[in-house]
């Protein structure tokens, strides 16, 4: 257990330095001019320029640099905006917890959602519930996210009436924030359903077919005994994995879902950065993305020896 | 005068490639997901024959509601939708060809390498694979189109970016497999060079997961490129984008649903023909998955 935890905080290790080193290297070498030059904007002097370059560390080698910046970025400290001057990681911390309140909430509906109807399709499989299953379930992944956004604001906000059509209050402001919470959440969830089911159903046909399966009917198990218990633990963890992975795809979905719904988390922040060429704050965004994509799969991991005692033992 | 070895690697390749076309005549959902796939490829590329009206002129009054003259009705300069719609085929599938081709051009060598070799080269392509991993596809091609200009070429080499670890992984565990095989042991026994063993031993036997990837990743990057487009980061307008066209009709829901209705159902049925065509593949160009997975 104790090795398992060791070899899983070094390969993280290893993930975070590569994509400290994407990062450095997209908004470092890759940008056209420099990042002083880009703060500065159009109106500035040889030497306020040259000034800048040294209060900045951009006239030292590039390995300096990135201690320097890494250094910087592990004590929380991101730069400072180019557009509101105001420092980064203020920006970055008020926002995400509106996008990581909307993925959470979203990640659990469809995760249970998936669970029960990848069941239901595997048992009946090739009856016209399976059929109905992954029709959806192919339709959800097919559909780019806004549509699947704009389709449900059109039918639920702006013919039916029943709920707001957009914007956002905070959950601290108790019952009122929940309407505004629906459609983008059942976006969200909506379409990861439809992609965790696609695989999950695999893997528990899969499972079915194994021989503790048959050993589990034939000893006269009910059926609901062998599906949640036998089937569903052996799938658990092909779909904690999964669940991680997705989660990536999953921010990216909210940074179209927040622009559909107008909602003020971290891909609105990201977006207008991106379009104001506002580096720092673009390179924010990307670290925290990249960063709970990093810690939801470590969380995974370790997740994996509290499911599987083969893993808890040493087996693996 | 032929000698006897090609022939015979004739014969068999044309009675291979006679069982799989037998298998897709066999198919309805391949060969109606592939007749789709062509009809909307070949509007887009025809567009200036096909479509009714210059998708950059102004042809009507704004917000008409779908009607003879104008099907998809126009938008809010009256520009016709449908002749927008035709056009921005274009963009998507060029997107979409572009960054898959791109990225099983990288990772399919990569693949190879990393399958049969061991050592420092393979830990470094897999750990910095698994670093790329961490970047949310739409976020790591928004953070590339802040620093470069996009064009067709640059937002296809943003999403590739994205692409190319997880086709990494996906090829390289089928690589595995197949190098496991006992006629790839009997061919280094007797000699092979490792050019020998990766060409025709390994290469051949990962072509079905290589086209099923290919088509499946073709959709995701139809559906990346329309994420872009619609958060403004595509191709610059007034060149028409399905997402860019989606997003312009989000200010007008109530009185012109259809302006952004209609591009976002032309990239649905793109993308669900290639998931289609995808998933057909599979259970034509290897039968054993076929048996694993519905069985």
């Amino acid at each position: 257990m104790l090795g398992y935890m060791i070899n899983r905080l070094a390969q993280l290790l290893i993930v975070l330095f590569v994509v400290s080193v994407v990062i450095f290297t997209l908004f470092r070498v890759l940008i056209p001019g420099d990042p002083a030059l880009a703060m500065l904007g159009v109106e500035y002097t040889e030497e306020s320029y040259q000034a800048l370059k040294q209060e900045m560390g951009l006239d030292k080698p590039l390995v300096v640099q990135y201690a320097q910046w890494i250094s910087g970025t592990v004590r929380g400290d991101l730069g400072i905006s180019i557009s509101d001057h105001r420092p980064v990681n203020q920006l970055v911390l008020k926002r995400l917890s509106v996008t990581i309140t909307l993925a959470t909430v979203a990640m659990i509906i469809s995760s249970i959602a998936a669970i029960f109807i990848s069941m239901l399709t595997a048992y009946y499989r090739n009856s016209w519930i399976d059929y109905v299953g992954r029709t959806l379930s192919m339709s959800g992944i097919c559909m780019p996210t806004q549509w699947l956004g704009i389709l449900l604001m059109l039918i639920v906000a702006v013919y039916w009436r029943l709920l707001p059509s957009g914007g956002y209050v905070p959950l601290s402001e108790g019952a009122e924030s929940i309407p505004y919470l629906v459609l983008p959440v059942a976006t969200l969830a909506l379409q990861q359903t439809a992609i965790l089911i696609r695989f999950l159903r695999s893997n528990i046909l899969d499972v079915l077919n194994e021989d503790f399966i048959r050993t589990a009917r034939s000893k006269g198990l009910p059926e609901r005994i062998v599906l949640f218990k036998h089937a569903l633990r052996n799938s658990i963890v092909a779909f904690v994995t999964l669940v991680g992975i997705s989660f990536a795809r999953m921010v990216g979905g909210m940074v179209i879902v927040e622009r559909v719904f107008n909602i003020p988390g971290l891909g609105r922040l990201l977006v207008r950065a991106v379009a104001n060429r506002d580096y720092p704050v673009v390179q924010a965004c990307v670290l925290v993305a990249a960063g709970l994509y990093v810690v939801i799969n470590l969380v995974v991991d370790l997740s994996y020896a509290w499911i599987d005692p083969r893993i808890r033992y040493g087996g693996r | 005068m032929f000698s006897n070895r090609t022939y015979t690697k004739q014969a068999r390749s044309s009675a291979l490639t006679q069982r799989i076309l037998k298998r897709f005549a066999r198919c309805p959902q391949a060969w109606i997901s592939l007749a789709v796939l062509i009809a909307l490829v070949l509007t887009a590329i025809l567009a200036p024959y096909v479509a009714p009206y210059n998708p950059l002129k102004i042809v009507g009054g704004p917000l008409l509601t779908p009607q003879a003259r104008h099907l998809l009705g126009t938008d809010a300069v009256g520009r016709d939708l449908l002749s927008r719609v035709i056009y921005g085929g274009r963009v998507s599938f060029a997107v979409g060809f572009l960054a898959a081709t791109i990225s099983m051009a990288v990772a399919v060598p990569l693949a190879l390498i990393v399958g049969t070799r061991g050592g420092f080269l393979q830990a470094v392509i897999m750990r910095t694979s698994d670093g790329l991993l961490a970047f949310p596809t739409i976020i790591i091609a928004l953070a590339v189109v802040s620093v470069v200009k996009p064009t067709i070429l640059s937002i296809s080499g943003a999403i590739s970016i994205a692409f190319c670890p997880r086709l990494l992984r996906l090829i390289r565990s089928e690589v595995i497999a197949v190098a496991k095989n006992d006629y790839v042991e009997a061919a280094r026994a007797i000699g092979a060079s490792q050019k020998r063993i990766l060409f025709r031993c390994i290469l051949p036997n990962v072509v079905s997961p290589i086209l099923v990837g290919f088509s499946i990743y073709f959709a995701t990057a139809i559906l990346m490129e329309a994420g872009l487009s619609f958060l403004g980061f595509g191709v610059a307008p007034p060149t028409p984008t399905w997402g860019f066209m989606i997003s312009e009709g989000l200010s007008y829901l109530r009185r012109a649903p259809w302006h952004s209705i209609s591009p976002g159902f032309a990239i649905f049925v793109a993308a669900l023909a290639l998931n289609q065509l995808g998933d057909a593949l599979r259970d034509i160009l290897d039968p054993r998955m076929r048996v694993a997975r519905d069985s």
